[in-house]
C-alpha cells in the first residue's frame, strides 16, 4: 500500500503531541471528461487527484483535519488541527477508530477493459452521441450537455489499532441533453449511463431516448387539477428517494429530524414495498466491502413488507441505540467527517413491465421528470411541491403529453399509497440511489 | 507558491503542440468549518485545499487538467500530457511574465485563521442557544460557522502574473419548527467576502431568532393552495427568482451555445420599464465580490437590464472568443478543479419607485414571498421552480393569513414581462451557486417586485 510509510510518520507525529488512537485515510484517482458541443470538443478535462483525511483523539475526544498537498511537510498542520478541533469537542456521544472486522466480502470495483478504451473512442462516442440525436428530427436544435467520462479512484485506510484496508475501481459514465424547439416553443430531453463496462454504452439508446423525452414534449399541455393515480418513473422515484434518505438514518433520528423515529417493526409502507441497501450490488457506484470507519458492510432490507427493518448505523449511532453497526459509516471524501449514508439502496423491482403497469391505469399520470426537488421538497417534514412533466394515461393508454403541472404530497403519505412496482429498476445520475417505476394511489396535481 | 521560472516550464510544456494560450491556476487554501446541532458540537474540521489548473485554447477548443501535485516534473507532465489534445504545428510563445497589482477593494481587518476554534465555538453556540430558546416549537437547530482563506496566482502565455487572496466568512442557522407531526425550517446565512470583524459586528442573538421564527410561523400555518395570482415577492433572498430564472441565461456559456432564451437580444425590450437588472462584484466586502476574476481581470460592475433593455451579458475569455465579446471580468471558478466560466457575483434588481406598501395593498386576492427558499432552472427552456420559505396569502390589499408549502413555477423571461412594480427596498442575501464550474460565493437581491400573474404550487 502506497501510503503506509506517510501513514507511520503521522502516527508518530501525533503520538508526540499527546494524540492517542488515530486514522488515516488517502483517497486518489484520475478521471478524463470530454464536452462536445456541434461536433466539436467544447471541453476537454484530465485530473489527477488525491487527499489525506486525518482524525484522532486527544484527551478522549476526537478531532479532524486533511490537507490535498501530501508531503511530511503536511504533517505538523494536520497534526495541529487535528488537536485544535478535538480540544473543542464537547459532543456526548462516543467515537471510535474500529479495530476491523472479522470478514470481509471481496467485491471487484474493476473492469480492466475499461483501461483499453482509448482516448479517441471516448471522443468519437460522443461525437457520435451528439450527431445521431440531431440527426433524429428536425426539431433537435441544440446538445445542451453531450459529455463522455472515465475514472479510476483508489483508497486506503490505516488505523493505530493495525487496521490497513484498500478499495479500487473504476468508471465511466455518457450524458446527453437535448434541446428541441417548434414554434417558439422549447423542450428538453436528458438520459444518461453510469457503468464501468463499456459495451454497454449504446449511443443510439441514449440519442433515442433523449430526443424522445424533447420531442414528446413540444405539444406538452397541462391537465384539469384534481387527485391522480400517478406512475412515477424510476429515475424520478430515485429523486425523491435520494432527497429523503437521511430519514434512514440513525443520527437524524437520534437529532429529532427523521418522523421514522420510533416506528422501528412498525408498517411506514405499503405490503409491498421493499427497501434495500446492498453494498455489493454489480456496478454499483457505491459497492464496497467496507464503509467510511472500515466496517464490514452487510446487505440488508431496511424496509421488509412494508415494515421498518432497521435505521442505518456507523459506529457512533449503533453505540448510543446499543445495536452493531449496519456498515453505513460515511465518508463522502478525505474532507468529510464520518456521518451515515446509504450505499446502493433502492426499491425492490416488482414482476411487471412498465408497459403492463401502465395498461393497469384507467385514468391517471405516468411522470418521467420531477423539477425543484432541492427546493420544493421539505425532507424534514416530507412534503413535496414539484413541477412535473410526462405524460396523460386514459384507459390503459398513453394518450398525449403532459406539463406545467405541479403534484404536492407528502413523502410519508406517498409510501403508505404505493400500489405496486414495475421491473426496471433504474439508478439516479448521482449513483447509489435506485428505483422502478413505481404506481402510486393518488397524488394531489394543480394544472390547468 | 510556486515559483514564476516553474511557471514558465509549464506554461512552455501547455503550449509545446501548438496550443494559442495557456493559463495556470494556482490555489492554496485553508478552510476551517464548525457545525453545532442537537447542544453540542457535531462535527469541525481544518483542511488545506492545494492544486494546480492547467488551461489550453486551441481554437475554440479548450483543455483543462488539473492535479495536486507541485514539483516541477509532475507539473509538466501534466501540462504535457494535456497539450496531447491539441495537434498544432509550431509551439505557442510564452511572454515574460509581469506582475499585475491586485487593489484590495475587501478590507480584511481579522484574518479568520488568527481567530482560535474556541471564539468560533463561542460563536455557533450562541446562535444554537438563541434559535432553540426562541419557541416551545423549535425542536432542533443546526448553527454553522465557516472560514475560507483562498490565496491564488493567475498566470498565462501573454505574460500575466497575478495573485489575490480571497477572505470569506459565514454563519448559517437553520432552525426546525414541529408541530402536530409536522416539520419546517427556516434559516438565515449572513456572509462576506471579508475577515472575522463580520461575526463581530453581528446580531447573532436577532438572526438566529429571525431564522427560529420562520420555522414556527410556518409550523402553525396552513398549506398554500394552488392556483395562479400576483405574488409580492419581498428583498433580499427574493432576489433568487432573478438570479436563477434570468441570470443563468445571461451568462456567456449558455448564451455562446445559442442554448439561452436571450441569445442575440441585446438591445431589446425583455423586461417591463420597472426593471433594472445589475451584477456587481465590486461591491465592498460583499459575498460575491472578488478583487479580480479568475482569469486575471478586474471585477466589474455591469449593468444587464436597463430600463427593462438587454445590455449586455456576463462573459469570460473563452465564450467572449466565441461571441466576439470582450470579459466583462465575469470569469468564475469553485476551485483549481474547475475550468472558469462566466458566472454571477452580486446581481440585483435596482430600486425602483414604489413603496412596498402600495405592492401590497395593490393586490385584492395574493400571495406576499416575504422569505424565498431555493430553486432551480432549466436554461434552455427557462422553466424554473421555487420554495416561498415564509408565505402570507394577500386579501384586500393587506397581508393575512401565513400559509406554508408553497412554490412559484413558472418560465424566467415570462415572469420577467410580468414585474409591474418595484419597490424602493434593495437588500441582498448571501448564497452558494452551482454550475459548470462549482459552487461559488454569489450575493442575489431585489426590492420587493409585484409580479401581476404566476403559477403557485400547493396542495
Amino acid at each position: 500500500m502506497k501510503y503506509r510509510d506517510l501513514a507511520d510518520k503521522i502516527f508518530k507525529a501525533g503520538t508526540e503531541a499527546g494524540m492517542a488512537d488515530m486514522e488515516v485515510y488517502v483517497s486518489s484517482g484520475e478521471e478524463f471528461e470530454v464536452k462536445i458541443s456541434k461536433s466539436e470538443i467544447d471541453g476537454y478535462k484530465l485530473a489527477d487527484t488525491s487527499g489525506l483525511g486525518f482524525r484522532g483523539f486527544y484527551n478522549g475526544k476526537i478531532g479532524y483535519s486533511y490537507t490535498e498537498k501530501i508531503s511530511v511537510d503536511s504533517i505538523p498542520y494536520l497534526v495541529k488541527g487535528a488537536v485544535e478541533n478535538a480540544e473543542i469537542n464537547d459532543s456526548k456521544d462516543q467515537d471510535y477508530i474500529f479495530e476491523g472486522s472479522k470478514e470481509y466480502t471481496p467485491v471487484n470495483n474493476l473492469n480492466k477493459e475499461l483501461d483499453a478504451v482509448t482516448e479517441k473512442q471516448k471522443i468519437d462516442f460522443a461525437i457520435e452521441m451528439e450527431r445521431k440525436a440531431l440527426g433524429l428530427d428536425p426539431r433537435i436544435k441544440a446538445s445542451q450537455y453531450c459529455m463522455l467520462g472515465t475514472g479510476t479512484y483508489a483508497s486506503e485506510l490505516f488505523n493505530t489499532k493495525g487496521l490497513a484496508l484498500s478499495d479500487e475501481g473504476n468508471f465511466a459514465y455518457a450524458i446527453l441533453m437535448v434541446l428541441a424547439e417548434e414554434n417558439g416553443v422549447y423542450s428538453s430531453g436528458f438520459d444518461f449511463i453510469i457503468d464501468n463496462d463499456f459495451s454497454k454504452f449504446d449511443t443510439e439508446r441514449i440519442a433515442g431516448k433523449a430526443v424522445k423525452g424533447a420531442i414528446d414534449l413540444l405539444d406538452a399541455k397541462p391537465v384539469t387539477g384534481g387527485e391522480y393515480e400517478v406512475i412515477l418513473d424510476g429515475m424520478a422515484s430515485a429523486g425523491l428517494l435520494g432527497a429523503v434518505s437521511s430519514i434512514f438514518s440513525a443520527r437524524s433520528v437520534h437529532k429529532n429530524l427523521s418522523l421514522l423515529k420510533g416506528k422501528l417493526e412498525e408498517k411506514v409502507a405499503a405490503d409491498c414495498v421493499d427497501l434495500i441497501d446492498d453494498p455489493f450490488y454489480k456496478g454499483g457506484t457505491s459497492t464496497s466491502s467496507f464503509d467510511g470507519e472500515g466496517v464490514a458492510t452487510r446487505y440488508k432490507k431496511v424496509i421488509d413488507g412494508g415494515v421498518l427493518k432497521t435505521f442505518l448505523h456507523n459506529l457512533k449511532s449503533a453505540a448510543r441505540d446499543g445495536v452493531e453497526s449496519t456498515g453505513n459509516a460515511s465518508r463522502g471524501s478525505y474532507k468529510s467527517t464520518i456521518g451515515i449514508s446509504p450505499t446502493n439502496m433502492y426499491f425492490k423491482p416488482g414482476e411487471k413491465s412498465l408497459e403492463e403497469v401502465v395498461s393497469g391505469v384507467e385514468r391517471g399520470l405516468y411522470l418521467v421528470d420531477l423539477d425543484g426537488i432541492h427546493s420544493g421538497f421539505n425532507p424534514i417534514s416530507g412534503d413535496f411541491s414539484l413541477g412535473a412533466k410526462g405524460y396523460l394515461i386514459e384507459g390503459g393508454k398513453i394518450t398525449r403529453s403532459v406539463n406545467q403541472i405541479t403534484i404536492s404530497g407528502n413523502y410519508y403519505e406517498l409510501l403508505m399509497d404505493i400500489e405496486e412496482f414495475a421491473s426496471e429498476l433504474r439508478f439516479g445520475m448521482g449513483g447509489g440511489i435506485g428505483s422502478p417505476p413505481v404506481r402510486i394511489k393518488k397524488l394531489s396535481v394543480a394544472g390547468e | 507558491m510556486i515559483s514564476k521560472s516553474v511557471i514558465a516550464s509549464v506554461l512552455e510544456a501547455a503550449v509545446s503542440t501548438g496550443g494559442d494560450f495557456a493559463e495556470l491556476f494556482i490555489e492554496d487554501s485553508s478552510v476551517s468549518s464548525l457545525n453545532y446541532l442537537d447542544g453540542q458540537l457535531e462535527s469541525s474540521q481544518t483542511g488545506r485545499d492545494f492544486g494546480v489548473g492547467i488551461r489550453i485554447f486551441s481554437g475554440l477548443k479548450c483543455i483543462y487538467a488539473y492535479t495536486n501535485s507541485f514539483d516541477i516534473d509532475s507539473l509538466v507532465e501534466t501540462a504535457l500530457k494535456a497539450a496531447q489534445a491539441v495537434k498544432g504545428t509550431a509551439p505557442g510563445e510564452v511572454r515574460v511574465l509581469n506582475n499585475v497589482k491586485t487593489e484590495r477593494i475587501h478590507v480584511v481587518n481579522i484574518m479568520p485563521d488568527s481567530v482560535s476554534k474556541r471564539d468560533k465555538l463561542e460563536i455557533v453556540r450562541l446562535a444554537y442557544d438563541s434559535a432553540i430558546g426562541y419557541d416551545q416549537l423549535i425542536k432542533q437547530v443546526s448553527s454553522r460557522y465557516s472560514d475560507t482563506v483562498q490565496n491564488v496566482a493567475i498566470a498565462n502565455t501573454e505574460g500575466l502574473y497575478r495573485e489575490d487572496t480571497r477572505v470569506y466568512t459565514r454563519l448559517m442557522v437553520n432552525a426546525v419548527a414541529e408541530k402536530d407531526g409536522q416539520m419546517q425550517t427556516g434559516s438565515m446565512n449572513p456572509g462576506t467576502h471579508g475577515g472575522y470583524e463580520f461575526i463581530q459586528g453581528l446580531d447573532i442573538p436577532d438572526i438566529a431568532k429571525r431564522a427560529a421564527a420562520t420555522a414556527v410561523v410556518m409550523a402553525k400555518a396552513e398549506y398554500c393552495k394552488a392556483g395562479t395570482m400576483p405574488v409580492v415577492i419581498d428583498n433580499a433572498f427574493g432576489g433568487v427568482i432573478f438570479h436563477e430564472a434570468c441570470g443563468h441565461g445571461l451568462e456567456a456559456t449558455s448564451v455562446a451555445k445559442g442554448t439561452s432564451v436571450f441569445a442575440g437580444r441585446i438591445g431589446e425590450k425583455v423586461a417591463p420599464e420597472v426593471v433594472t437588472a445589475i451584477d456587481d462584484g465590486t461591491m465592498p466586502n460583499e459575498w460575491g465580490s472578488t478583487n479580480m476574476d479568475d482569469e486575471g481581470s478586474d471585477t466589474r460592475r455591469n449593468v444587464l437590464i436597463e430600463k427593462g433593455i438587454l445590455k449586455g451579458y456576463l462573459v469570460d475569455r473563452f465564450n467572449g472568443m466565441k461571441m466576439g465579446m470582450e470579459s466583462t471580468g465575469s470569469s468564475r471558478r469553485q476551485s483549481y478543479k474547475f475550468a472558469p466560466t462566466s458566472r454571477m457575483s452580486n446581481t440585483f434588481i435596482d430600486n425602483g419607485s414604489s413603496k412596498k406598501a402600495e405592492l401590497i395593498s395593490s393586490v385584492d386576492f395574493g400571495l406576499y414571498a416575504k422569505v424565498m427558499g431555493g430553486g432551480s432552472v432549466n436554461p434552455g427552456t427557462g422553466e424554473f421552480n421555487f420554495s416561498v420559505r415564509e408565505g402570507y396569502m394577500i386579501r384586500n390589499g393587506r397581508i393575512a393569513e401565513p400559509v406554508r408549502g408553497a412554490t412559484l413555477i413558472g418560465k424566467g423571461p415570462e415572469v420577467l414581462q410580468k414585474i409591474d412594480m418595484v419597490a424602493d427596498n434593495l437588500d441582498m442575501d448571501q448564497g452558494m451557486c452551482g454550475s459548470s464550474s462549482g459552487s461559488i460565493p454569489a450575493n442575489v437581491g431585489q426590492p420587493a417586485v409585484r409580479v401581476s400573474s404566476i403559477t403557485v404550487g400547493g396542495r
